[in-house]
């Protein structure tokens, strides 16, 4: 099979026709033809496309939620307040401790983690526009301070001396209080004595009187007992007894 | 055999174009020197294998097309422009060839045929002449293609090397064995 047309001596053409035959103004318009239009450059697809995206998007975004830009703004400050307050209720965990009861405290702390997680996830639900009324969230703020032992109501910080020894002793909601440790100045050094019971023996209190006015004691190592009668460890409390 | 000196590119020949190409990629009007100079050659090279020459003025004019818009892309790694234009010359040819259903023409002269029939030490005589036309109608392109290169244009092993991709050494071998089995076609 011939694969080829094979022409023999074919008549030259003239180098003179040849170059009259040259069009450089074509090659030129040649090249330009050849570009591809901007639409379809990688240049219009990076910047241009990216730009064109982020725009749909968000406008979809500001569409599909109905509300225009600055009320929701408005509505995430709202929100922000709202936030604040069950979060004072964790500031318990913030108080120093010392440095022996703290791996007791991580330990302590599961014990509350559930209810606390269940707080959180009520505070994010306000922020997807639930605005829930305040005495909603005051129910739970008072939920989750049951989770937390408690003198007075009093759970950090100043307490009187009356209060410190209240007949009511350390409380935590509905459980009960078997025994903790407490931890004051004794005229001369620091002193960590265990007690059973919920109340301050009246021997520690009349030592803490004398010299523990403005000086912060710590109970520590709270053991109680909940409704199904299972021992539960729970967080420390911190107090600066004043008169 | 004699190297058609057409085709031969000195170096200093090769720096100075080098300068025309910078200035052609800085500026595409600047390569209308580079088109002047190698518009014949080209031209020459695509006729050579086309029976229309409108089309292969067409071909050619493609090829400095694809050439300046490409030509951000050449780089001097010791192949000289022109056998970079063959390249894609060859590239368009093969396209013609499937698009416009140009025909694989091959144009040999007398000279070129008498030659190779002494070559395979046979009589110049006219039936062989015929003999030795038919016989390259029937060869496979790959080895049509060195024959053109080597023995009708009369091009160096580097030179063709150069425009097939390919190393001067196996140039060298693919035109010899490339004639081997023409001769073997011819003699049977």
């Amino acid at each position: 099979m011939k694969n080829h047309k094979i022409l023999v001596d074919r008549k030259p053409l003239s180098e003179t026709y040849i170059q009259s035959r040259q069009d450089f103004g074509n090659v030129l318009k040649g090249v330009k033809q050849l570009k591809p239009p901007l639409w379809k450059t990688a240049w219009f697809y990076g910047p241009v496309g990216m730009a064109t995206v982020a725009l749909t998007i968000s406008a979809s975004s500001i569409h599909a939620n109905g509300i225009p830009i600055e009320q929701k703004a408005e509505t995430n400050q709202l929100t922000i307040v709202e936030k604040e307050q069950p979060i004072e209720v964790l500031n318990v965990s913030e108080v120093p401790i010392p440095k022996a009861e703290e791996d007791l405290m991580k330990t302590e702390l599961k014990a509350t983690e559930v209810e606390i997680t269940e707080t959180i996830a009520v505070e994010d639900e306000t922020e997807n526009d639930i605005i829930y009324p305040k005495d909603q969230i005051i129910e739970e703020k008072t939920t989750l301070k049951k989770a937390f032992p408690n003198i007075h109501n009093i759970y950090t910080g100043d307490i009187t001396f009356s209060e410190l020894f209240s007949e009511d002793g350390i409380t935590c909601g509905t459980k009960t209080i078997t025994s903790f440790s407490i931890q004051y100045f004794n005229g001369k050094e620091d002193v960590k004595e265990q007690v059973e019971g919920n109340q301050i023996p009246g021997e520690i209190s009349k030592m803490i009187e004398r010299f523990n006015n403005g000086v912060m004691i710590y109970i520590t190592e709270i053991k109680a007992i909940d409704e199904n009668k299972k021992l539960l460890s729970l967080p420390s409390l911190n107090y600066i007894p004043r008169y | 055999m004699n190297v058609n000196p057409i085709y031969h590119q000195s170096k200093q020949t090769i720096v100075d174009e080098l300068t025309l190409i910078t200035n052609a990629k800085r500026d595409p009007e600047r390569f209308g020197p580079l088109y002047e100079k190698y518009h014949a050659q080209i031209f020459r090279y695509v006729y050579q294998r086309m029976d229309d020459q409108e089309l292969a003025f067409d071909v050619t004019s493609q090829v400095f097309i694809k050439a300046l818009s490409n030509i951000h892309k050449y780089e001097y790694r010791g192949v000289p422009f022109s056998s970079w234009l063959y390249r894609i010359a060859k590239s368009e040819l093969y396209q013609a060839y499937r698009d416009r259903k140009a025909r694989k023409t091959v144009n040999v002269e007398n000279m070129h045929i008498f030659e190779m029939i002494e070559e395979f030490d046979e009589d110049s005589s006219v039936s062989n002449k015929k003999k030795l036309i038919e016989c390259l109608a029937l060869m496979k392109e790959k080895d049509m293609q060195l024959l053109e290169l080597r023995y009708f244009e009369k091009r160096s092993y580097r030179e063709i090397g150069e425009i097939l991709e390919i190393s001067e050494n196996t140039a060298k071998v693919r035109s010899f064995r490339a004639l081997e089995r023409l001769k073997k076609i011819f003699l049977n």
